[in-house]
């Protein structure tokens, strides 16, 4: 219950409305319990035999009355209380993905986007559930269930005692048939996952089942689990089938006590036949505390655990973030100089880059080469601080990155990464992501040195075109294309590129080239990149091997040097030959 | 499985509650079941008369014991009560696990043949849909049908009894005042149709906006490192509180509908208590009703409202699963891979392992040819080594052989006979491949190399697992889930698998990975046994194997560019002179 602190504040925020709705719940109970009372008073006249159809017509509207109130009561409780829920939930989603927001990679490594969007959901949803329908089943339950007995011992103390005699056994089978019912139920969620477990792996080795003929064994094997599952649900449902009924069982057991014992009151006098009629009454009513009861718990242990989850996430601190008090300095023409740098993602685990140091200088162009795995792109991550280096430091002209404010570091060095990402939103809403304001002119202009003005032309909506989940109606290279021009729109002193031209066709490439010389004329460009062909007048060659700096230097002292450079740039080149048909 | 592939942004549409026409196709599974069925519908029935009783008992209690005073005929009725709550408590029970058990099995049914259904679709299908996906049809898509297979043919019918029988008593009850409440009715159905078509609107309304919450949210986090880069916190930030505001107004909606419903019903079942007070009391004064039967009346009108609020409940339980039922029928509708009308002569011939490609062209997506007009010829017990550069085709090759997908133009020969005509569990018990990368089950190690498909048999066992020298990893790892094992023994695991199966031809596709030279000169020894006596097509990345292959056929672009032995093609100074020279040293080592 520890968990729920984390929503104190937002209590505090809505008390007045919650108070209001737990007194209209409340008032409610009482309404309910007042009807029996009216019909006790009605069957009374009746039985006295001294009727009069104005006696009646008074309890009638008296009935009317308490259930108009009670209709206008519960519509606003269940307004304000149920509606507190939702901007609890929505507050706490808020909170949560502003969090989300400024975690940094390493967390993001280590953490599945299938499990927080797990907590997203599921577990925001049971939060809400138990601050709606738990707390007011519980409050409900308990003042409904214990007035309900007020008003039977009112009646007569003896014939309640004599009918609850069910109730403490009702509440004694039901807690020991709820915890075996969890027990169960969790049973049949982890079959359950195997069996979703045992379809994925049969899926992803489709192949290998069709081509070793396994069918047959892949069936046999989840028929297994089908069939566990199957039984332990079977399982679960004489827990289920045993507990609804059986409550309902014993209320109705008092009920068989009352015609027998109470019939007897009537007739010595001790209650009149009213008194008997609303006993009755009264009994239905406790059938719903005694269910709501249980249930209301479970909900909210239930909002517990999944607070727990939630504040587990939002305990967890950005390893990445700015120093209190820092300023930001004046760079001009910024270089870059990388000083000892290693990573690992684990301590003591394997590093992806070992010891690197390089120099970048202003206005010149770079490429950072290797095998994939050497470490490229953590390198580029460290420089833009996505990710904190194990050991060593880097210097943006001469400051150390971590003096520098991450937005102001983020908009000197930027960053396109290897896989283009778009967001499911228009052409012209992912090109502007960063400068709303830029002109049509400007849009126009970095479209084509991304060579990818023409195509845009051709699509029905232009630039107003959707481009779908995740950028899914363009293909590779026009998500490259686009998510180049909208780095050629900030047009940053530090520009790298991550692979970007990949899938890019060589022609289109050549041509990106010439205006990308254009475009960063006086300005740092990094390109990160397997492709060397066609790139040979850049000023610097990096070459990464498992995490250090094998070669570097220009394309004619690296080609001299016969190394790793020279062999895959003579590779390409056969390849390219090939592709051309000098053969 | 690929990070876009989440259940939550699960097509959020929600079907008709009743398709009769999807239904129709559910009921050759309901069939089989039929005599659990009727007997839930028995007990339906049986149930809802002893649901009725109670209230006719008080009747009868107040009316002929406690107004006559006759009190000795209370305990008998008591008993009566008590024995009859019994036998209701029971046939509740084995009612609801009868339907338990029906709805179990025909989830298991389902689920087998739809799992079935899927292996034996085609390769390319699983090009197109995600993984995750088809998961949720075998996993989540089936269990919500369990709760519509229940409720459709037990509580739904029980309800409308319930309802029915209570109508029946109340105008056995008393005539004249049953027809006086029967006023309310129209009332209930007006305000349970308002709201059910109410509550569909917005319930639909909802689940948009939460879907598209979730899509922002979970495009957000695999975007994050974007967004980072970009300095766009802030605004995606503000972007993300306006949709969730959507969201949560989308719920306020919902609860304000349901706000208003619920009540509504309760004020209109006291105001049915109301008019039975003033109209059944004045019977009662006037001595045309008994007490007793007024407040039977009282507790049956009371009952009344119960099943039609459930029935209202159920409504959205059938419209979900109506939506999985039509995701599973539209994934049964899906082609089969196509068997050809088996011969017995394709079975039971003894293999000798010619294989021919005749004018061969394939294309995955039309006019993108990744074959093109290929023709080469391996003979019985021949090993053909293929090299390439990467996307020239090689695996393409592998595809066409297994016959996971069919040439455009072409054939392709085994023992002179078109693998078109083969039924596919022949064509695939006849080729054994080795894939580059290793697939590990769940099961042990043991397991992992049996693979009790077609052709395999324990009667290699020893000769593979010891060619192999599998035997200490075999101990080491015996009777656990294989775990984390090297590389190299990867690629002598995939090996024994195919040993073990004994197959006329050998198709390997070559690991790249890098092993220790002992492991090394494991693999070697292994590649030559498993070479031995058999056809085989190699796409080789060793030099090794390049020696041991009689042929070796370069293909480029989906063509024959080169073919001879090593020696051959060596002194050709040609394309594989080229290759070999920038993808080996010196030593023959890999260098690229």
């Amino acid at each position: 219950m520890q968990s729920y602190r984390i929503l104190f504040p937002y209590f505090r925020k809505g008390l007045i409305p919650l108070a209001v709705g737990v007194a209209l719940l409340l008032s409610v109970d009482f309404l309910q319990l007042s009807i029996p009372r009216f019909i006790k008073g009605a069957i009374d006249v009746l039985t006295a035999k001294q009727a009069t159809a104005p006696g009646l017509i008074k309890y009638c509207f008296l009935i009317l009355g308490a259930a108009f109130l009670i209709f206008l009561f519960r519509l606003s409780w269940r307004q304000l209380i149920f509606g507190q829920g939702r901007r609890i939930e929505e507050a706490l989603r808020n909170r949560l993905f502003e969090h989300l927001l400024r975690l940094s990679q390493s967390y993001y490594h280590r953490t599945s986007i299938g499990d927080l969007m797990a907590h997203a959901t599921n577990d925001m949803e049971a939060v809400r559930m138990a601050l709606g329908m738990g707390l007011v089943s519980l409050m409900d339950s308990l003042v409904l269930g214990s007035a309900a007995i007020a008003f039977m011992a009112y009646i007569n103390l003896k014939l309640t005692l004599i009918s609850l005699w069910p109730m403490p056994l009702a509440a004694f089978l039901t807690q020991r048939l709820s915890k075996l019912l969890h027990q169960r139920f969790e049973m049949v969620q982890g079959t359950f996952s195997l069996i979703m477990e045992k379809v994925r792996e049969s899926l992803v080795g489709i192949m290998v089942v069709k081509a070793y003929t396994l069918e047959e064994r892949e069936e046999k094997n989840l028929a297994r689990f089908s069939l566990k599952y199957q039984d332990q649900n079977i399982g679960l449902a004489r827990v289920t089938s045993t507990l609804f009924p059986l409550s309902i069982f014993l209320t109705n057991l008092s009920l068989a006590v009352v015609i027998w014992i109470g019939g007897k009151q009537v007739l010595t006098k001790e209650i009149t036949a009213g008194d008997f009629v609303a006993f009755i009454s009264y009994l239905g009513l406790l059938s719903w505390p005694v269910t709501a009861l249980g249930w209301g718990i479970n909900l909210i242990k239930r909002g517990a655990v999944s607070l727990e989850r939630i504040g587990r996430i939002l305990e967890e601190r950005p390893e990445i973030a700015d120093l209190p008090g820092l300023t930001t300095p004046a760079l001009h023409r910024p270089s870059v100089k990388v000083k000892d740098l290693t990573f690992a993602y684990s301590q003591g685990g394997q590093p992806v880059l070992d010891g690197i140091s390089l120099e970048i200088s202003p206005g010149r162009t770079y490429i950072v080469t290797g095998k994939t795995g050497s470490g490229k792109t953590t390198l580029a991550m460290l420089m833009i601080r996505l990710l904190e280096p194990s050991y060593g430091s880097i210097y943006l002209d001469g400051y150390n990155i971590h003096s520098i404010p991450l937005s102001e570091l983020r908009k000197t060095i930027s960053l396109i990464p290897q896989e283009p990402f778009l967001f499911s939103d228009t052409i012209r809403a992912n090109l502007i992501l960063t400068r709303p304001e830029a002109h049509e002119e400007e849009l126009q202009e970095v479209l084509q040195a991304a060579a990818f003005y023409d195509e845009i032309q051709t699509f029905p909506q232009g630039l107003d075109t959707v481009v779908g989940e995740k950028g899914v109606l363009l293909s590779g290279g026009q998500k490259q294309r686009l998510s180049l021009a909208r780095a050629l729109l900030v047009n940053p002193d530090i520009l790298i590129l991550d692979n970007t031209l990949s899938s890019v066709d060589l022609n289109t490439e050549r041509s990106i080239q010439e205006t990308l010389k254009r475009f960063r004329e006086g300005r740092t460009t990094i390109l990160i990149s397997h492709r060397l062909v066609g790139w040979e007048g850049v000023d610097t060659i990096f070459f990464l091997e498992e995490g250090k700096l094998v070669e570097w230097g220009n394309h004619d002292q690296l080609i001299l040097q016969q190394g790793h450079y020279a062999r895959l740039y003579r590779y390409q080149r056969l390849e390219m030959e090939l592709r051309q048909g000098v053969f | 499985m690929p990070p876009h592939d989440f259940v939550y942004i699960e097509d959020e549409q929600l079907g008709r509650p009743y398709d009769l026409g999807l239904l129709k196709r559910l009921f050759p599974y309901l069939w089989p079941w039929r005599n659990k069925w009727f007997l839930g519908l028995f007990l339906s029935v049986g149930l809802t008369l002893l649901d009725l009783v109670p209230p006719y008992l008080t009747k009868q209690a107040i009316d002929f014991h406690i107004l006559a005073g006759d009190w000795k005929g209370l305990r008998p009725l008591a008993l009566l009560l008590i024995l009859i709550l019994m036998v209701n408590f029971s046939l509740q029970y084995i009612q609801a696990m009868v339907l338990e058990r029906l709805g179990q099995g025909v989830m298991h049914t389902l689920r087998m043949k739809l799992f079935s259904h899927i292996l034996s679709l085609p390769l390319s299908f699983f090009q197109h849909n995600a993984v995750g996906r088809l998961t949720t049809r075998v996993t989540n898509d089936i269990e919500n049908l369990n709760e519509m297979v229940k409720s459709l043919l037990a509580s739904l019918f029980k309800d409308v009894f319930l309802a029915l029988g209570i109508l029946g008593i109340l105008l056995y009850l008393d005539f004249r005042l049953a027809l006086v409440t029967f006023i309310l009715i129209p009332v209930i159905f007006v305000c349970a149709r308002l709201f059910s078509r109410k509550a569909r609107d917005v319930f639909r309304d909802l689940r948009q906006r939460v879907a598209h919450l979730n899509a922002f949210l979970q495009e957000s986090l695999s975007g994050l490192a974007l967004i980072q880069i970009l300095v766009r916190e802030k605004k995606r930030f503000d972007d993300f509180r306006e949709v969730n505001h959507q969201a949560f107004r989308a719920g306020m909606k919902q609860v304000q509908v349901f706000a208003l419903f619920m009540p509504l019903m309760e004020l209109i079942s006291a105001m049915a208590i109301a008019l039975l007070i003033w109209y059944g009391g004045g019977q009662v004064i006037q001595k045309t009703l008994s007490l007793g039967s007024l407040v039977a009346f009282l507790s049956y009108i009371q009952m009344f409202f119960r099943p039609l609020r459930e029935m209202t409940e159920k409504y959205s339980v059938m419209q979900s699963a109506m939506a999985s039922l039509e995701r599973i029928y539209s994934l049964m509708d899906e082609p089969v891979e196509e068997e050809p009308a088996v011969s017995q002569e394709a079975i039971s011939r003894p293999w000798n392992g010619e294989i021919q490609f005749k004018n061969v062209s394939f294309a995955y997506t039309p006019g993108n040819w990744v074959i093109k007009d290929l023709s080469f010829h391996i003979k019985q017990g021949e090993v053909a080594a293929i090299v390439g550069m990467t996307g020239g085709g090689k695996s393409t090759l592998i595809n066409l052989l297994e016959g996971f997908y069919i040439p455009q133009k072409g054939e392709i020969l085994i023992d002179g006979q078109d693998i078109r005509t083969f039924p596919k569990k022949v064509l695939r018990s006849i080729i054994g491949l080795v894939p580059q990368e290793t697939i590990l089950f769940a099961g042990d190690l043991r397991e992992n190399i049996l693979l009790p498909g077609a052709g395999a048999s324990s009667t290699n066992w020893d000769e593979a697992t010891g060619t192999m020298q599998l035997g200490p990893l075999l101990n080491k790892m015996e009777n656990q889930r294989v775990g984390a094992i090297s590389s190299g023994e990867q690629q002598l695991v995939a090996m024994a698998r195919v040993m073990v199966r004994n197959p006329v031809i050998l198709v390997l596709d070559e690991a790249t990975s890098q092993v220790d030279a002992y492991t090394e000169a494991l693999v070697q020894e292994a590649i030559k046994k498993l070479l031995a006596g058999r056809t085989a097509l190699i796409i080789a990345h060793r030099l090794f194997t390049l020696r041991q292959a009689r042929r070796i056929l370069v293909i480029h672009e989906g063509r024959l560019v080169e073919e001879g032995t090593h020696e051959e093609l060596m002194q050709k100074q040609g394309f594989y002179y080229r290759l070999y020279q920038l993808q080996f040293n010196n030593n023959g080592e890999r260098v690229t």
